[in-house]
């Protein structure tokens, strides 16, 4: 027999793999603590506030429902930036400044950050269920991507397949998920047909991902930016699928 | 070959065990598929559920997939080195229930990377250590007939667990499948008792007592065989060309159907239940016509299905292509263990054998998913299928041109 050599040989890198396993889920504990800002985004868009805005600007609204969320038109990029409002975050489950009077214009000198008590509005929403205008499974939420302003522009949506397998990636315009104000615990509901979303061109982290995006009021492809216009909520998006801006940063 | 020459012929290679040993082996196999398909593409499912970021998920993954694949060589030698296979099969499953349980009960980054690492561990000793319980009850020339049901019960078990874990993650959640992945553990375990006396009636299927100082250069030679290493590159090419197929296709079929959930479940279970049914079958056939026709006819499967994929996105065409896979995978899933034991089964080095051939594996189905996925996704579809087709060819062209014929009977023959 062979033993002793052999034996000696696969356990050290066992406990080595050991080791580095408890280095690594070191390294990973802090990623998740704060994983909630969905892609923390520092740039405060460039020419914007003269201010040095702290990290975490108070003038944040809690994030009851879609109908806050305006829409602009799917070839934003262009008109957003002059006017940009406020960089606007979602907070998820995280002790954060509580709403302050939502400020229609950046607040120049903001104060200190401070701990104040949350409402509990706020839901996580990364691994939250998603489900059909009818109530039919769509899916969970596996990643929110936000655009350079700091604003959630699509949340990324898996649902199909069996155990895993044939699982499909669609990014779906923000203003598409509605939540329910009055019980946290529910799926959130996209205003999408079962078969827009099936037929939907897969999301990848690519140079030109492509999302479903909210019809814009009327259809004109650019009007100027008409921050009113929510999605009725319960109407089946004709959604049409421009490229979403930049994807993931 | 003249590396077997050293070796008394097979006299005591008789079957070591009873019927009752036989059956404890095929529950164990059922019972061990099923948990094993808990292990599987779904962990992603539940990590996301539990809202686990896209990255981690993704680290998490590969920790499994790297541990799995440093450990097979070592868990092979581990395994040649420890003389109750039993046992190590019970703590192989033992381990796996440790890791649904830390999967089910506290998904926390620490315990899912430590599970990951387990389970790629443990997968690497269990697959051996059964392989040498079969080899211990069938005898060197009763293996092919034995592996044949291995397969035929491993199918049932990952049809069956396929469609139970499934239903479970649906209807009831994410978290209880793993649940029940920890429940399977325990009759896998009751199935290992009827073979406890097989470690003691296998000691006479252990090579020659090794002279001092032979071991290192033995340990070379056998995995220098031309033949091992030859079977090696067939593996590796195959599952290559195997691994991405599925899920390739049904990413694409899942934009086209109302249910793509069932369809899935359809493609996955439909070539379980072939395997069941042409497992024992191509076991037999091993055994009386030789090894090398039975890889031609599972190798052969691989391109055919990569051209029909190619051609035609029908799902129900689709459903009845994945038929081909059930054959292609019951003549791959017998051939590596009967190859490996022709090869080496007396040299002391079974497992580490079986372990390299794993690591070849291992490596053909890491590489080829992001492979593929990067041709679907800067050319088509199609052209992803053409080029897993032409690995598929290049597979059944090394077994034609370079595989010898292993089987035993042969090799006394012809020295």
């Amino acid at each position: 027999m062979t033993g002793p050599c052999h034996e000696g040989g696969s356990r050290r890198p066992i406990a080595m793999s050991l080791v580095f396993l408890c280095a690594l889920s070191a390294c990973h504990t802090a990623p998740v603590v704060d994983r909630t800002p969905p892609k923390a985004e520092p740039p405060v868009s460039a020419g914007e506030s003269p201010a040095p805005p702290p990290p975490l600007s108070p003038e944040e609204k809690p994030p009851e429902h879609a109908v806050e969320v305006p829409i602009e038109t799917p070839a934003e990029p262009p008109e957003l930036p002059p006017e940009a409002p406020p960089p606007k975050r979602r907070p998820k489950s995280r002790p954060e400044p509580p709403p302050a009077p939502p400020a229609a214009a950046p607040a120049p000198a903001a104060p200190d950050a401070e701990v104040k008590p949350l409402d509990n509005s706020v839901v996580t929403v990364l691994g939250k269920k998603v489900q059909g205008p009818k109530g039919e499974d769509m899916g969970r939420v596996v990643d929110v991507l936000a655009d350079a302003d700091g604003r959630v522009r699509v949340a990324v949506v898996e649902f199909g397949g069996f155990l895993g397998v044939g699982n499909r990636r669609i990014a779906v315009d923000w203003s598409l998920l509605h939540f329910n104000p009055d019980d946290q615990a529910k799926p959130l509901t996209l205003s999408v047909s079962r078969k827009k979303l099936q037929s939907a061109p897969e999301y990848k982290n690519s140079i030109q991902p492509q999302a479903l995006m909210a019809p814009q009021a009327p259809v004109p492809p650019q009007a100027p930016a008409s921050p009113q216009a929510p999605a009725p909520p319960q109407v089946p998006a004709g959604a049409s699928t421009p490229s979403a801006a930049e994807g993931k940063k | 070959m003249a590396l077997r020459a050293e070796y008394p012929p097979p006299a005591n290679s008789r079957p070591a065990g009873s019927p009752a040993a036989g059956r404890g082996l095929d529950w164990f196999n059922l019972f061990v598929a099923n948990i094993q398909t808990g292990f599987g593409p779904f962990i992603a499912v539940y990590l996301i559920s539990q809202s686990w970021t896209q990255t981690s998920i993704g680290l998490a993954l590969s920790i499994g997939t790297v541990a799995a694949m440093a450990s097979q060589v070592p868990a092979g030698a581990l395994v040649d080195a420890i003389p109750n296979k039993t046992r190590v099969a019970a703590f192989s499953v033992l381990a796996f229930t440790g890791c649904a349980l830390m999967f089910a009960v506290y998904p926390i980054p620490l315990f899912v990377y430590l599970a990951e690492v387990l389970h790629g561990i443990s997968s690497c000793t269990l697959g051996p250590a059964t392989a040498a319980m079969s080899l211990v009850i069938a005898g060197r020339f009763g293996m092919g007939l034995r592996l044949g049901r291995n397969a035929r019960y491993a199918a049932i078990g990952n049809g069956v667990g396929a469609l139970l874990m499934g239903a479970c993650g649906q209807y009831v959640s994410e978290r209880a499948v793993f649940y029940l992945t920890a429940a399977f553990t325990l009759p896998a375990l009751v199935a290992l008792l009827p073979l406890r006396r097989v470690a003691i009636a296998g000691r006479d299927l252990q090579p020659p007592p090794r002279q001092p100082g032979q071991g290192r250069a033995q340990f070379f030679r056998v995995l220098a065989d031309r033949r091992l290493l030859i079977f090696c590159g067939c593996a590796m090419l195959f599952t290559f060309a195997n691994a991405p197929m599925l899920t390739l296709m049904s990413g694409t079929m899942t934009a086209k159907v109302g249910n793509p959930s069932l369809l899935v479940a359809a493609c996955i279970v439909l070539p379980q239940i072939i395997v069941a049914i042409a497992s024992p079958a191509m076991g037999r056939l091993a055994e009386r016509r030789g090894r090398r026709i039975v890889l031609m006819i599972g190798f052969c499967m691989l391109p055919l299905r990569g051209l029909l994929f190619a051609t035609s996105t029908n799902p129900t065409l689709v459903v009845a292509v994945q038929a081909l896979d059930g054959i292609g995978g019951a003549c791959f899933g017998i051939m590596v263990p009967l190859i490996v034991s022709d090869v080496a089964a007396r040299s002391g080095h079974f497992n580490l054998s079986l372990g390299f051939v794993g690591f070849a594996i291992g490596i053909g189905g890491t590489l080829s998913t992001p492979t593929a996925g990067w041709l679907a996704d800067h050319f088509s579809m199609r052209t992803a299928f053409f080029f897993l087709s032409a690995v598929g060819i290049a597979a059944v062209m090394l077994v034609l041109a370079a595989m010898p014929e292993t089987r035993p009977k042969i090799d006394a023959d012809g020295q």
